[in-house]
């Protein structure tokens, strides 16, 4: 047996940001969904319908890149379905994510089984996999390079995106009016800011980046197509919104960590003799910690602002008594 | 407004519906061309009038490439060879096993059979309905059988074995891997074997060992846990995680490593990087459930255990696979002749009884505890 310690390599994070991707992608619309007030519980279906329509896009056209683009298309239709369903017939959002959820799992095993005869995963030699690409420069600085580059085009971009989301959401004044609509929808009204118009948009551009996301997992990981390929990551991803305060850096950081812990469990199997059962518990096991403590944050919070009342009451009631 | 409401959520709640129903609806074939002759069967077949009908249950939906498949083959065998008229039915997962069973029990199948059903819940099911003949083609885990209920239980430590002897004599780098899919006594069958077989030719060889926590539907991972082998060392992956598994495949071409597959004959899924596959052959036991009804020799409440000795497991290269001699790497396939003479060396001892080969199952045996002890 090698020394425990020996996880802890360079391939570990490579690993984990390749497992976090989906996760990060999805995560990212979920959050901008929450800044905007809207709850999008949809993300696993969206990012299932991502990884079917990626990878039969580039089966049929012969370039996986135009597959992506066609994913996120048909990632933000379905963010537009499910932002029309919402705002013109004014259908409960849980309701339409549970009903959005289990119709695109059957939906895409349905429609693969029509075109592809009865499989339960599909692949063909003709797809081939987005490919990992070196950044020239930063490939060559030592340990970092390996850390930060060698990825495919997804990767990349979901780091971009992050920035892009965090500078919109708080350096300009688009970001102040998605803000201002996840607040208070009617105050935001009232000053003139288009409140469906936003929620439409934020929903759309969840539903493009968790249709990447799943793209990411049929063909820019694997090249294949399983039922129920996005496996709970959607769900993984609304917990990261959450964990990470709908903020774009923080819901990045906690994808990270989910996907981090899930490559640490595959690695720890062969260096610890802890039981595999209780080592393969350890990514569900980080979700339930990662709960609680939204849950403790969220408590904290509340209790710090009843005492500021409190105390506050109490200062009028003794200014009362002086007077 | 409300009306419009209710009558969207009606049509999305069917539409749901009908979609999981054609998930999982009766089908008797897999493949393309088959379907089309499915239109033509119906009209000939009321004709001759089948004397038995039979149902297999799936405990996932077919397409695992690998066991599913495999049991789904002998049903189109046995439509093809016997008298008989049988169904597929498909399932997602556990949660709709028992609702499965009693509708084909209430359908009125001669003979149900059930792969890889919850043991205690096959048999509560078999005492419930006495008058109905069950089997299970795979392995069940029970002390005592109902009387209306055979089981087969195909061995696959001594093919494992095999393969075992195949990775650690064709390993260059000393390290080989398994994947697999969950830590139980059936599934550590093919564990045990294949590590026995790599120490047997390669003593100072080390085997790492992954398990994927009985997630047999997750490829990103089983792609993550293979990749995370051959970074550890391993030049050669021994895949027993279903569809996960896949995962491992892709792993293999990925890097440019090789995998060992398992179930069917997986070896034409990543040709060149798939040495070998482990064979189960669950239509063999499936196919023999049915002749067995059809022959009037069903005999109720026992286990009719089959192995390597009866055919029913082994190598691809029994079958005559020849993937990998066509597409791996000239340095890999100049040792698949010496390894192939070893494979078959011990193959004669072990049948004949001159070499044991440890089973999970009784993890007392000597063979066993010189293996887990390691």
């Amino acid at each position: 047996m090698t020394g425990f310690f020996s996880v802890f390599t360079v391939e570990l994070l490579n690993s984990g940001i390749r497992l976090a991707t989906p996760i990060i992608l999805a995560a990212l619309g979920g959050a901008l969904c929450n800044k905007a007030g809207v709850l999008n519980l949809a993300l696993e279906s969206m990012m299932l319908m991502g990884a079917f329509v990626g990878i039969v896009a580039a089966y049929f056209i012969g370039n996986s890149y135009l597959g992506l683009l066609v994913a996120m298309a048909a990632g933000g239709l379905l963010g537009l379905l499910f932002a029309l369903l919402y705002h013109k017939y004014d259908v409960d959002l849980v309701i339409l994510a549970i009903a959005f959820n289990l119709i695109i799992q059957e939906l895409t095993v349905y429609i693969m089984r029509v075109m592809f005869g009865n499989v339960g995963s599909w692949s063909d030699p003709s797809i081939s996999r987005i490919p990992d690409i070196e950044i020239p420069l930063i490939k060559d600085i030592p340990v970092l390079g390996d850390i930060l580059s060698g990825y495919n085009i997804i990767v990349y971009f979901s780091w971009a995106i992050t920035i892009v989301m965090f500078l919109v959401l708080y350096k300009m004044k688009f970001g102040r009016h998605i803000r201002a609509v996840g607040e208070n929808r009617e105050a935001a009204e009232t000053v003139g800011i288009n409140a469906v118009r936003i929620q439409t948009m934020a929903l759309v551009i969840s539903g493009v980046l968790s249709g990447l996301g799943g793209a990411f997992l049929s063909i820019g990981h694997l090249k294949l197509f399983t039922r129920n390929m996005s496996n709970g990551r959607g769900w993984t991803a609304v917990a990261a919104a959450l964990f990470g305060a709908n903020h774009p850096i923080g819901t990045f950081l906690a994808s990270l960590f989910f996907g981090v812990t899930e490559a640490f469990a595959v690695r720890i199997q062969n260096v610890t003799d802890l039981p595999p059962n209780l080592v393969e518990l350890l990514p569900n096991f980080a979700t339930l910690i990662v709960l609680i403590s939204i849950a403790l944050r969220e408590k904290l919070r509340e209790n710090n602002a009843r005492r500021r009342f409190r105390a506050e009451l109490r200062a009028e009631e003794q200014q009362n008594t002086a007077s | 407004m409300n009306k419009r409401l209710l009558a969207i959520l009606a049509i999305l709640v069917v539409g749901s519906l009908m979609f999981t129903a054609c998930g999982s609806a009766a089908s008797t074939t897999s493949e393309e061309a088959a379907s089309a002759a499915d239109e033509a069967a119906p009209a000939e077949e009321a004709a001759t009038e089948p004397e038995f009908t039979c149902a297999l249950i799936t405990p996932n939906p077919l397409g695992d490439r690998s066991f599913i498949d495999s049991s789904a083959r002998g049903i189109e065998q046995a439509n093809a060879e016997l008298p008989v008229k049988c169904d597929i039915i498909e399932t997602n997962g556990v949660s709709e096993h028992e609702a499965a069973l009693r509708g084909a029990i209430a359908e009125g199948y001669d003979l149900v059979l059930g792969l890889a059903i919850d043991a205690e819940l096959f048999a509560s099911l078999a005492n419930e309905f006495p008058e109905q003949k069950f089997s299970s083609p795979s392995e069940l885990f029970l002390d005592e059988l109902p009387a209306n209920l055979v089981s087969y239980q195909v061995t696959v430590h001594e093919s494992s074995f095999l393969a075992g002897l195949v990775a650690g004599s064709m390993s260059d780098s000393k390290i080989v891997g398994v994947v697999n899919g969950g830590d139980s006594p059936a599934m550590n069958q093919f564990t045990y074997g294949f590590k026995q077989g790599v120490l047997e030719v390669c003593p100072d060889c080390q085997v790492l060992v992954s398990y994927l926590g009985f997630d047999f539907s997750n490829p990103t991972l089983g792609l993550e846990t293979a990749l995370a082998q051959y970074e550890q060392g391993a030049d050669i992956v021994y895949q027993v995680a279903g569809r996960s598994g896949e995962g491992v495949l892709e792993a293999a071409a990925q890097v440019g490593k090789y995998a060992i597959g398992v179930d069917s004959n997986q070896d034409y899924i990543q040709p060149g990087s798939i040495i070998t596959s482990v064979i189960k052959r669950v239509d063999q036991t499936t196919f023999d459930s049915i002749s067995s009804v059809v022959n009037g020799t069903f005999e109720g409440g026992q286990f009719i255990t089959k192995g390597m000795k009866e055919g029913f497991s082994g190598l691809s290269w029994d079958e005559g696979s020849t993937a990998f001699e066509e597409n791996g790497p000239a340095d890999m396939v100049a040792k698949l002749e010496s390894t192939k003479a070893l494979v078959e060396e011990y193959r004669t001892k072990i049948l004949a009884g001159e070499y044991s080969v440890c089973d999970a199952l009784y993890p007392d045996t000597p063979e066993c505890v010189a293996v887990i002890g390691e």
